[in-house]
């Protein structure tokens, strides 16, 4: 499993705590932001164009404020002058005639600055003018398309006015419209258009296009301008994205169209969501900052209690787990601190059982030792001429268990089983085991017994060794020729083998009722001649041991 | 992207272990693949448009511009050329030779398989030499120039030339007035064009024993002097007043004629056969003579349709210059159809053999002009109608 550190767990927990819940409410901030911004931008379009509308209308309506001073006049030389100097006065004027009933020309005027000629105007007959026969059908004001002016070849547009008995024909320049444009407060990179009630493009602040007189009326707010509907747009024109919004001119027909690139009309909607998306990265950071502080002081408790626990470890019971302000650390705290108490307890208590039972064990060893050598003893009793034998037969065997390398347990049950090694003799009588001279069969066979007689007698007692069997085989030849079942090889224990050799040296060694004794040398001799009956590893210990001068019998 | 395909299709097959389903997924694979391998290629068909958009003589140039948008965009409402949409990109000559030569290599840069225009005969002089340069039809409704006509060169028209033009309303004056005696006011405005036109209408009349009794010029704009000129046309004593020039200006002359009290027979060439003639003229045009290369007052179904479309889509009535330019962006599409490539759009427009213009069959020569039959047009009650009928 992978492991990490309990701070970093904290603070990317504490990150994400914070940082979901925030980053969540900066998408809906943005959103929601984006929403406003996006409608103010939508708001601006649309003020422009009415504001545009609203200085379109005043710019058709001066020349109808300046005409309407004409009613009740009939002399024709007044209204002659009257035509003159609203021509040269008016802004954008290029020409007005003033028509009669049947639709001639009765007087003239021009715009300042155009050149024209009065005498070729008098007696037109305008009578299948356009405007003049919408404006005489009607009755009210008419207004022409965009066409070159016959005088002075500026895009111009023709207004037809009803007056008293006649019409007033007004041709006014196309080009004063964007002073008109240029008074509403537009943001720079805001178009105008002013299209007819076809979607022919009358006015464009970019005069070539104006010029060009393209019909806008299959694009959206000029084609539901048409209609009758206005509002904001955003559509394609030239494979731009547009914003665009339309105010009707309601006399004249007209649709006013504002509209901005929308890459540049959305600058303020993509200022405020790289505005969130920076604060969102900065307190991001904070906060992660935040956490990681925030993670080392809930950590730091941790940390304390680990190093107390670590000196509780080493022993150090009576340490002081120290101050917690959190309540479940403090808790915590002391619960190690009783713990650590109660283990200390409880160790001292073992350790007090543990020497009492040493101590039993101990007791014990020694009672099993001075029962063994007790029991020897008895044995040893009957013939005083063995006296001591088992004794020296169990220092022999315990010397040569040691030079062999058998564990502590294992010399010291070799030297148990050495002590009582003869046991078996409490069965035969007395005078047979103290009798000088050869002895006969039969009491050969009573003494071959002993072996077995030591294994009845000692088998039920639960020795830590297997005592009882190592008395039964002492007498067993690794050739097979001892007794009293012939065992041979690795069927007789080491124990039993250890004790064969040390029984015959201890043996020959000393005196016998039927003969003096041989002497160590002699039994040395004797047992390492005779390597077919007994282990050759146990004769080369005993050689070893002989040979360092550390048998002693 | 190949690689990217050929590792989903390894994905795909190696997810699928039934073979069938891998094939079905190998098969749509390559359909797909088919689709994509096309399409990316097939951009629009352009078709470029010449003509003077932003001065005086704009009207000409929009008109033509609005007929071919027409064409353009009914062509893409029924599904395009060879199932690609056509766009039209347009240039505007207004500024003079520079400027349309720059048109031309505007067009040609943004692949115009041919281009519709140019509308007046000064512009087509300078156009034709870059756009032989650049193997790139021309093809205009409404030039008339004699000096481009019989020579095989990239410059197509639909229009006839003056030459044919004049020496047939020469014929008209005489056949209807008798050897008349002739007064001629033409506009030096449009310079190129009225006088090669004076001059064969002159030639032609005299042939026919008609007589030039008085000729005056004025320039449009500068304020020209009208009862001056009806005046020197009255004090002629001349029995037929032809009439050069632009709508407004013809109108405002006729008016002056009349109101100084002149009887005489009016002429004018198609120039001068606009609405503008109407509402500007007032019953002063009433029976004037327009020679035509069309009929206003056509009742020819498909005319009719057009002139119905073209109304909805621009507010106004389509005169000559639109339905020309109507026609010729019609019979390039046709062309492109064949074989939407620049180099072969010359021999595809002219073995386009007779193609049904809204007002009959238009044939080219092998030079790519055009012999058309002129329709003699009157004004009555404020309306164009054939003058050769009741």
């Amino acid at each position: 499993m992978r492991m990490t550190t309990f701070g970093a767990a904290v603070g990317r927990r504490l990150v994400i705590a914070a940082l979901v819940p925030m980053l969540a409410m900066g998408v809906v901030a943005a959103i929601q932001l984006s929403a406003v911004q996006a409608k103010a931008v939508d708001w601006r379009n649309r003020l422009m164009a009415e504001s545009v509308r609203a200085e379109t209308e005043a710019y058709l309506s001066a020349p109808l404020n300046a005409l309407s001073q004409f009613r009740g006049i009939e002399d024709t030389r007044v209204v002659s002058e009257l035509i003159r100097s609203s021509a040269a006065n008016v802004a954008g004027v290029e020409s007005i005639e003033m028509l009669d009933e049947s639709g001639v020309v009765i007087a003239a005027g021009f715009g300042s600055g155009v050149e024209g000629r009065l005498p070729d105007r008098i007696g037109l007959d305008r009578s299948r003018d356009r405007q003049y026969t919408r404006a005489s059908v009607s009755r009210r004001p008419a207004w022409s398309g965009v066409f070159a002016s016959t005088l002075s070849g500026a895009s111009s547009i023709e207004l037809a006015v009803p007056l008293d008995g006649g019409i007033a024909l007004v041709t006014m320049r196309v080009e004063a419209l964007a002073g008109a444009t240029t008074r509403s407060a537009l943001e720079p990179d805001a178009v105008v258009v002013i299209l007819d009630s076809t979607g022919s493009v009358l006015f464009h602040s970019t005069d070539a296009l104006a010029a060009q007189r393209p019909n806008w009326g299959n694009i959206p707010p000029v084609a539901d301008g048409i209609a009758g509907r206005t509002g904001s747009y955003r559509y394609v024109l030239d494979g731009e994205d547009m914003l665009g919004s339309t105010a009707l001119i309601p006399g004249a027909g007209w649709i006013v169209l504002v509209q901005q690139d929308w890459r540049d009309a959305r600058a303020p909607i993509m200022g405020v969501v790289w505005w969130i998306g920076i604060a969102a990265v900065v307190v991001a950071l904070i906060a992660i900052a935040a956490a990681a502080l925030f993670a080392r002081a809930l950590t730091a408790p941790i940390d304390r209690l680990t190093r107390f626990t670590g000196r509780v470890k080493q022993g150090e019971y009576e340490a002081d787990p120290g101050e917690y302000h959190h309540r479940e650390m403090a808790r915590l705290a002391r619960s190690i601190g009783e713990m650590s108490t109660a283990v200390h307890e409880r160790e001292s208590d073992l350790a007090e059982s543990r020497a009492h039972l040493e101590q039993s064990n101990l007791n014990l060893r020694d009672m099993l030792h001075a029962t063994a050598e007790a029991m020897g003893r008895i044995v040893e009793a009957r013939d005083p001429y063995t006296q001591g034998h088992q004794e020296r037969v169990g220092e022999l065997a315990s010397a040569i268990a040691i030079e062999m390398g058998l564990s502590e347990h294992e010399v010291e049950g070799i030297a148990t089983a050495a002590i009582i090694h003869d046991i078996g003799k409490l069965s035969v009588p007395a005078e047979i085991l103290t009798k000088p001279g050869r002895i006969s069969a039969n009491e050969f066979a009573l003494i071959k017994q002993h072996p077995e007689t030591g294994y009845a007698v000692l088998h039920g007692i639960a020795f830590p060794w297997p005592i009882a069997e190592v008395v039964r085989q002492h007498h067993e030849r690794m050739d097979g020729s001892g007794y009293p079942r012939g065992l041979a090889g690795s069927d007789i224990l080491v124990a039993a083998r250890i004790i064969a050799v040390a029984d015959t040296v201890e043996a020959m060694a000393s005196n016998r009722p039927y003969r003096a004794a041989l002497g160590l040398e002699a039994a040395i001799a004797e047992v390492q001649d005779d390597t077919g009956r007994f282990d050759p590893s146990v004769v080369a210990a005993l050689l070893r041991l002989h040979e360092a001068g550390r048998i002693t019998l | 992207m190949l690689r990217w395909v050929d590792t989903v299709l390894r994905d795909a097959a190696r997810s699928l272990r039934s073979p069938a389903s891998s094939l079905a997924v190998v098969l749509a694979a390559c359909v797909w693949l088919s689709g994509c391998a096309t399409s990316p290629r097939e951009g629009p068909i352009v078709i470029g448009y010449l003509g003077g958009l932003s001065s005086r003589a704009s009207s000409l140039g929009v008109a033509g511009r609005d007929g071919a948008l027409l064409a353009v965009e009914q062509a893409n409402a029924a599904g395009g050329i060879r199932g690609r949409e056509v766009s039209l990109e347009v240039a505007d000559d207004a500024a003079g030779a520079t400027a349309t030569v720059e048109g031309v290599l505007h067009l040609a840069g943004r692949g115009a398989l041919a281009v519709i225009g140019p509308m007046t005969s000064g512009s087509a002089i300078a156009a034709v030499p870059v756009a032989d340069r650049l193997r790139l039809p021309l093809l205009s409704p409404t030039v008339s120039t004699d000096d481009l006509s019989g020579v095989d060169d990239e410059f197509l028209r639909i229009y006839p030339t003056n030459n044919g033009a004049a020496s047939r309303l020469a014929s008209e004056v005489v056949s209807r007035f008798g050897r008349a005696r002739v007064a001629v006011v033409y506009d030096l405005g449009n310079r190129s064009h009225t006088e090669t036109w004076y001059r064969h209408f002159e030639e032609r009349l005299e042939r026919l024993g008609g007589r030039i009794c008085v000729v005056r010029t004025f320039t449009s704009g500068r304020n020209p002097d009208f009862t001056d000129l009806a005046r020197a046309a009255i004090d002629a004593d001349s029995e037929c007043v032809f009439v050069l020039s632009n709508a407004i200006d013809s109108a405002m002359l006729i008016q002056r004629l009349r109101i100084e009290g002149s009887k005489a027979h009016v002429v004018a060439s198609e120039w001068s056969s606009t609405d503008d003639i109407l509402a500007a003229g007032g019953r002063a045009v009433e029976g004037m003579l327009f020679l035509q290369t069309y009929d206003r007052a056509s009742r020819a179904p498909e005319f009719g349709a057009m002139v119905v479309a073209f109304r909805k889509r621009f507010g106004y009535v389509p005169g000559f210059a639109a339905v020309h330019a109507y026609d010729a962006t019609r019979m390039a599409l046709a062309a492109a159809a064949k074989e939407p490539r620049r180099d072969r759009m010359k021999s595809s427009l002219l073995s386009l053999g007779s193609f049904p213009g809204v007002q009959g069959a238009i044939r080219f020569d092998a030079n790519g002009d055009v012999e058309r039959e002129y329709v003699v047009m009157t004004v009555r009650d404020g309306e164009f109608i054939r003058a050769d009928r009741p």
